[in-house]
């Protein structure tokens, strides 16, 4: 037991499990191998709590120059030999037998191909001393502990000699106290000597954001059977991105304060401290079976002073961008309906605090109705800093057809190894949106409406009575629809008279006859009681030639006696008043030129006018 | 007496501002009630009155404040846009039908010279028609028949929007419901069966009055008769 702890595998393998289904392999690490390289031919069994036995083949044409045993942290069990060829050609090597649950399985076989040379890189002889150097031949408990010896002297002498005398020394203690456990009397301090955990960080000031390389080393100088990391530091304060780390994990020398020890990479982390302040790296723990018994090991407290950013120049919109960044925006379309959905792509892309970089404040129109925006992270590579993308996708739905502006974004990011803020602006973009099928303006409008009411209207007001009816219900707005109506009727009877008067005005003149004729005879009658005898006949004469002249609508010049008659029968006048008529003009020619006859005749002769005008009236009424 | 009682007003005008400020709603409210009491009113009072009943989570008066202050001045944004906000604070409100396009044209056509402005076309038209007919008859014109039948039409339709535009005017013919949980019944008498409760500042078109209940028409389309108390005309 204590041999096999000191020939113990150095090889570990860490939290991650790898889960076998319950079988028993073989497998070479290469299947095709120089005369002067190595091979190693691991045996691997998923469950080892069921194994009762092992046999290894026979390793026909090979020198088994070591062995490596691991455990897996679930149960998987693996036995690893280091095999160097003895002749050339293909090589079979048969199965590996096991008893598990009391049954015997066989492994695969495997087969190996050996040609002269070497395949591998060329390194130093090491294996080959070594073989020499061993008194213990093929079954050599130490082997391990030897090849681990040669490789390291490969690195260093110093440390060759220094795992030499260290041997010397076990084997002494182990000499000397046999049957019981040697390794339990090593101080405290002997063994944190020999094995511990380490944590590396490349800086332990940073600002805010800024990152921190951080490694978590298991140094040991000691052989041990598992290892098994029970708290992994739990780093708050920080946005930690692990780095890929080998996996199994592979050992390598290193020298710290002059002593060669096996260092494996636990952890290797960048980290962002997410607040200012003194932070710690809080510590991993680790469960180490060795052989000096069960250990618990834990690293050390690293302290980080981080340092908030500065906040006097910091321009507005910074979203807590550290590192080195570029900006890109695009959009999905430029012309679109409102049915439609189109897509604000914002990239952020470069090396730093990538997860912690807040969205954007992007002043979109209200009017595109833009939801919150999908965030993803893509890592895309860790060394030495982590550099990705972020991307912000910003689906949006215009509500309002019309044309938008969606402004430039400004990303702003401080750049720590400058110590400054610098920012990279996008383009601005002009969005086109037409209106859709299912547009409805109603709902467009509602999601336009403000959040709250309008305020309240402070300036002075003017207050007046709540205006009355309209005019369309007031009287005097009826009454002025009366005035073209009275103008059109004023009109068309105007226009009725001057037609007939334009038309018959002879009719208008016979109707004057009359009334000329009258006045006349009443001068007439006025001179009758006077000496005035030639004015008296005149005066009849002239009424009834002017009547005359006006009823039959002829020129009193083309008026004469004798034509008289002939008118006035046309007009179906009766002859006896034609007769009347033509006396009466007669005897007033008479009178004119001989004035004679009293006052009586006179008399006599206007009523004779006064007859005659009304008899001849009376006919000529009737035919107009 | 009449500058005191402006300079009366105008002082509680701003009284009242200030307590609506301090969200003094109550007080801001009972002050711009006197003003109103004045007799004399205008569209910025009605908002203001609707704005700190909508502050004090009276939403029927709110709604019927707004609705005044809106029939004074049709084409303010911000009482329209108050008015939608109080709309979407009544609880299960009864949809609204959105007005078919032609609706919205008509209104738009009342609304878009005014009941004066209209009042006056009518008249111009009426006085060139009477024009046009004269002419015809003195014969002054050709083809008298169409242009009497054309410029006719136009008056017969120009009397139409007139008169729609005065009876919108003069009376909304819309009344906000006043009361939660207004019971809408089926026939206008006590005890009726109620087909269904209106939310209190719903507006509603209203049909017929009959004593005391009405017959109203609700904003989706469905009718029934309310007690004329639970209503508020606008």
């Amino acid at each position: 037991m204590i041999r096999k702890g000191i020939a113990g595998s150095l090889l570990l393998v860490f939290a991650a499990i790898i889960s076998f289904a319950q079988e028993f392999t073989a497998a070479a690490s290469s299947k095709k191998i120089g005369i002067e390289d190595q091979v190693r031919v691991t045996y691997n069994i998923s469950d080892m709590n069921s194994i009762e036995g092992f046999e290894r083949p026979a390793f026909a044409g090979f020198v088994v120059v070591g062995t490596q045993q691991s455990i897996n942290m679930g149960a998987s069990f693996s036995l690893s030999y280091i095999l160097e060829p003895v002749k050339k050609g293909v090589i079979s090597i048969p199965p590996a037998r096991a008893k598990v649950n009391g049954k015997i399985i066989n492994s695969n076989p495997v087969s190996i191909e050996v040609v002269d040379g070497s395949l591998a890189p060329k390194r130093p002889a090491a294996a080959q001393r070594q073989r020499t150097v061993s008194p213990w031949g093929d079954d050599d408990p130490f082997e391990d502990m030897n090849r681990a010896m040669a490789r390291m002297m490969e690195d260093n002498d110093r440390a060759m000699e220094e795992m030499m005398r260290q041997r010397q020394r076990m084997i002494e203690e182990y000499m000397r106290r046999q049957g019981g456990s040697p390794y339990r009397q090593l101080t405290e301090e002997e063994i944190a000597r020999n094995i511990f955990i380490k944590v590396d960080v490349d800086k332990t000031s940073a600002f805010v954001g800024e990152q921190i390389t951080a490694s978590y080393k298991l140094c040991t100088r000691l052989g041990f059977e598992s290892a098994m990391v029970s708290k992994l530091p739990t780093l708050s304060g920080f946005w930690a991105q692990d780095f890929d780390i080998p996996f199994p994990p592979k050992a390598k020398l290193e020298n710290i304060n002059g002593l060669p020890y096996n260092v494996m990479l636990l952890k290797k982390t960048a980290l962002f401290p997410t607040q200012s302040g003194v932070l710690e790296l809080d510590p991993a723990k680790i469960d180490c079976n060795t052989q000096v018994g069960t250990l618990h090991l834990s690293s050390p407290v690293v302290k980080i002073t981080v340092k908030p950013l500065p906040v006097d120049n910091q321009p507005p919109g910074f979203t807590g961008a550290v590192g080195n960044f570029t900006a890109d925006a695009r959009v999905s379309r430029k012309d679109c309906t409102t049915d439609d959905v189109a897509t604000l792509t914002f990239t952020i892309s470069g090396s730093g605090n990538l997860k912690l970089i807040d969205n954007p404040v992007i002043d979109f129109p209200k009017e595109l109705g833009v939801y919150d925006p999908e965030v993803t992270d893509t890592i895309t590579g860790r060394s030495p800093a982590i550099t990705g993308k972020k991307i912000f996708t910003y689906n949006f739905n215009p509500q309002m057809p019309g044309t938008y502006a969606i402004p430039p974004i400004n990303f702003t990011y401080f750049d720590a190894n400058a110590k400054t803020y610098k920012t990279v602006t996008t383009p601005s973009f002009e969005i086109n949106v037409k209106e859709g099928k299912s547009y409805r303006q109603n709902l467009a409008l509602d999601k336009k409406l403000p959040r709250d009411i309008h305020d309240i209207i402070k300036n002075d007001q003017q207050f007046e009575a709540p205006p009355g009816k309209p005019w369309a219900g007031k009287a005097w707005y009826w009454s002025v629809y009366s005035l073209p109506v009275l103008s059109f009727i004023g009109l068309l009877a105007w226009r009725k008279r001057r037609e007939e008067w334009e038309q018959n005005a002879a009719l208008f003149k016979n109707r004057k006859a009359n009334k000329v004729a009258w006045k006349r005879l009443a001068m007439a009658r006025k001179l009758l009681s006077e000496k005035e005898h030639t004015q008296f006949y005149e005066e009849i004469s002239k009424a009834i030639w002017l009547y005359l002249s006006d009823k039959l609508s002829v020129p009193i010049s083309e008026l004469s006696k004798e034509n008289i008659t002939a008118e006035l029968s046309l007009k179906n006048v009766p002859p006896e008043h034609i007769d009347a008529t033509r006396n009466l003009i007669t005897e007033c020619e008479m009178a004119l030129y001989s004035p004679s006859g009293g006052k009586q005749q006179k008399a006599q002769t206007l009523n004779e006018a006064t007859s005659i005008i009304t008899r001849l009236e009376d006919t000529l009424k009737q035919q107009s | 007496m009449n500058s005191y009682c402006a300079a009366q007003a105008s002082s509680l005008w701003q009284k009242a501002n200030s307590y609506y400020q301090q969200k003094q709603y109550d007080s801001a409210l009972s002050c711009y009630r006197q003003i109103a009491a004045t007799g004399k009113v205008n569209a910025g009072l009605f908002y203001n009155t609707a704005n700190a009943y909508y502050r004090l989570n009276r939403i029927g008066s709110a709604v019927l404040y707004y609705e005044k202050a809106l029939r004074l001045e049709p084409d303010n944004k911000m009482i329209a846009d108050n008015l939608l906000l109080a709309k979407k604070r009544i609880d299960n409100p009864v949809a609204e039908v959105p007005p078919v396009f032609f609706e919205r044209w008509w209104h738009g056509l009342l609304h878009a010279a005014g009941t004066n402005g209209w009042a006056v076309i009518l008249l111009t038209l009426f006085c060139g028609t009477v024009a046009l007919i004269y002419l015809s008859i003195a014969g002054k014109i050709r083809y008298s028949g169409r242009w009497i039948a054309f410029s006719s039409s136009l008056l017969l339709l120009t009397g139409l929007i007139t008169f729609f535009s005065y009876q919108d005017a003069v009376n909304s013919g819309r009344a906000v419901v006043m009361a939660a949980n207004t019971s809408l019944l089926d026939t206008p008498k006590p005890g009726s069966k109620i087909s269904s409760n209106i939310p209190e500042g719903t507006t509603v078109k209203l049909i017929q009055e009959n004593g005391t209940y009405v017959n109203v028409e609700l904003p989706n389309g469905r009718r029934g008769w309310v007690s004329s108390s639970m209503l508020e005309k606008i």
